[in-house]
């Protein structure tokens, strides 16, 4: 458990992280485009669309379908023209809806299933937290009376 | 990073690694090291150093001679990945379910850490002064002030809890001040800034896996059966010798002179050396015989 609740930390951390710098990015680096949303579908990846960038080459990007609410989804169907914020190629396939973008940064999603790993194993930690002291007590018998009685 | 650099690095980390093992263990050239591996009766921990520091000589002066010491070396090389991930679960080992590096500091060696940890907010400041950072702020200020004019020892729980905000002020400098993930990138690191990393990393990431346990610690501490336990690991974290106060300061002091004249000279990194003064200011405050230890601050 605490092997689990130092590993959650970690990938929250990371996932925090990584969100903070998509959408640092997109302050700094993204550009605006009228994109074609190509079927509408929500794969894993998220909903498949084609836009031309700054320099006019054709490129593919995904709407991560998480960042929205089910009303604003309703109007990224297949054929529907829409207004995205996208990144220069070697940065991010992701693209966002631009008038989005303080939906996007407000976005917690990413830390949901994290934080219930955190707070299970901390619950457990605080339940039986004679694991922690290993290492700390010269007497381990006492830690197992405790932990086993 | 290059290959001489990287040679450095680990030489930072091996370096480190005596060094706390020895703050950990005082009568380690006695007791612990095994007769066949004491270079030095005395001395054996600065004789291993020092046998190491001759040998990532030779090695760099070796990659020289055939040319491969400018050859570049990255997380993404598996060999590379391989010694990361050893010394990961090794560290991961060592903060986490033993004591076997951790030194045991004093409400003196806490207070020399917030001081800095202050001296570094104040002269290269975040971008934005979040809630957080004032939050953070005014913790180590409040704790700096309590530990100078509280003459008196701290009890347990006060304890627990400078040591928490000392653990919190190292997590923060790991992970939030000096980006030392992006250090790893720089190709242009020389061979001292090379060897500060090395060291700065074991000890950072040290505090900062014991920051974790000990925030379980303390937040165990909420149920009534779980607060005797404290009466185990504080005698382990914690000395009851002091370090003089003016000492602190004098030690603080020289560190700054040394972090002013680095700005001038360019010698290192500013926050690679803020970091590494952190280090080893503690690791100094903790040498017997750093000066005479006062009972209390």
């Amino acid at each position: 458990m605490i092997i689990l609740f130092v590993v959650a930390v970690i990938v929250l951390a990371d996932r925090f992280n990584e969100h903070r710098q998509f959408v640092n990015q997109l302050d700094t680096l993204g550009q605006d485009a009228w994109a074609l949303v190509v079927t509408g579908e929500r794969s894993s990846v998220g909903i498949y669309v084609t836009f031309r960038d700054a320099a006019d080459a054709e490129r593919a990007g995904f709407v991560r379908p998480q960042y929205y609410s089910e009303e604003r989804l309703q109007t990224v169907k297949a054929g529907a023209e829409i207004r995205v914020r996208y990144l220069p190629a070697q940065y991010a396939s992701y693209v966002v809806l631009s008038d989005q973008l303080e939906t996007v940064r407000a976005y917690r999603g990413y830390a949901t299933d994290v934080l219930l790993a955190l707070a299970f194993s901390w619950l457990w930690i605080v339940i039986y937290p004679d694991f922690l002291y290993l290492g700390y007590v010269d007497d381990n018998q006492y830690i197992w009376q405790r932990r086993f009685k | 990073m290059t290959l001489a650099g990287f040679i450095f690095f680990l030489l930072g980390v091996f370096v480190e690694l005596l060094w706390l093992y020895d703050l950990a263990h005082p009568s380690a050239g006695q007791t612990v090291w095994p007769r066949a591996l004491q270079l030095s009766k005395t001395r054996p921990t600065q004789a291993w150093a020092a046998l190491l520091f001759i040998i990532a000589l030779g090695l760099v002066g070796l990659l020289r001679l055939v040319g491969w010491d400018t050859a570049s070396v990255s997380l993404d090389d598996n060999w590379v990945g391989v010694i990361f991930v050893g010394l990961g679960l090794f560290l991961l080992a060592a903060g986490l379910i033993a004591d076997l590096l951790v030194p045991r500091v004093n409400e003196s060696i806490i207070l020399g850490v917030l001081l800095m940890g202050l001296f570094d907010l104040l002269v290269r400041p975040p971008e934005v002064w979040s809630p957080v950072v004032w939050g953070l702020g005014g913790l180590q200020a409040g704790l700096a002030l309590l530990l100078i004019f509280y003459s008196q020892p701290l009890s347990l729980t006060g304890r627990a809890l400078a040591y928490l905000i000392y653990l919190l002020t190292l997590f923060c400098q790991a992970f939030f001040r000096p980006d030392t993930t992006t250090l790893f990138t720089l190709a242009e690191l020389n061979w001292r800034e090379a060897f500060l990393f090395g060291a700065v990393f074991v000890f950072l990431l040290l505090h900062a896996l014991l920051f974790l346990r000990f925030v379980l610690i303390v937040s165990s501490l909420i149920l009534p059966a779980n607060r005797p336990l404290l009466v185990y690991i504080i005698p382990r974290l914690f000395s009851t010798e002091q370090v003089a106060l003016w000492r602190v300061a004098a030690a603080c002091a020289v560190l700054i002179v040394v972090l002013v004249v680095n700005r001038f000279t360019g010698l290192v990194a500013d926050s690679l050396l803020v970091s590494f003064s952190l280090a080893a200011g503690v690791q100094a405050l903790l040498r017997p015989g750093f000066g005479r230890r006062a009972d209390t601050i």
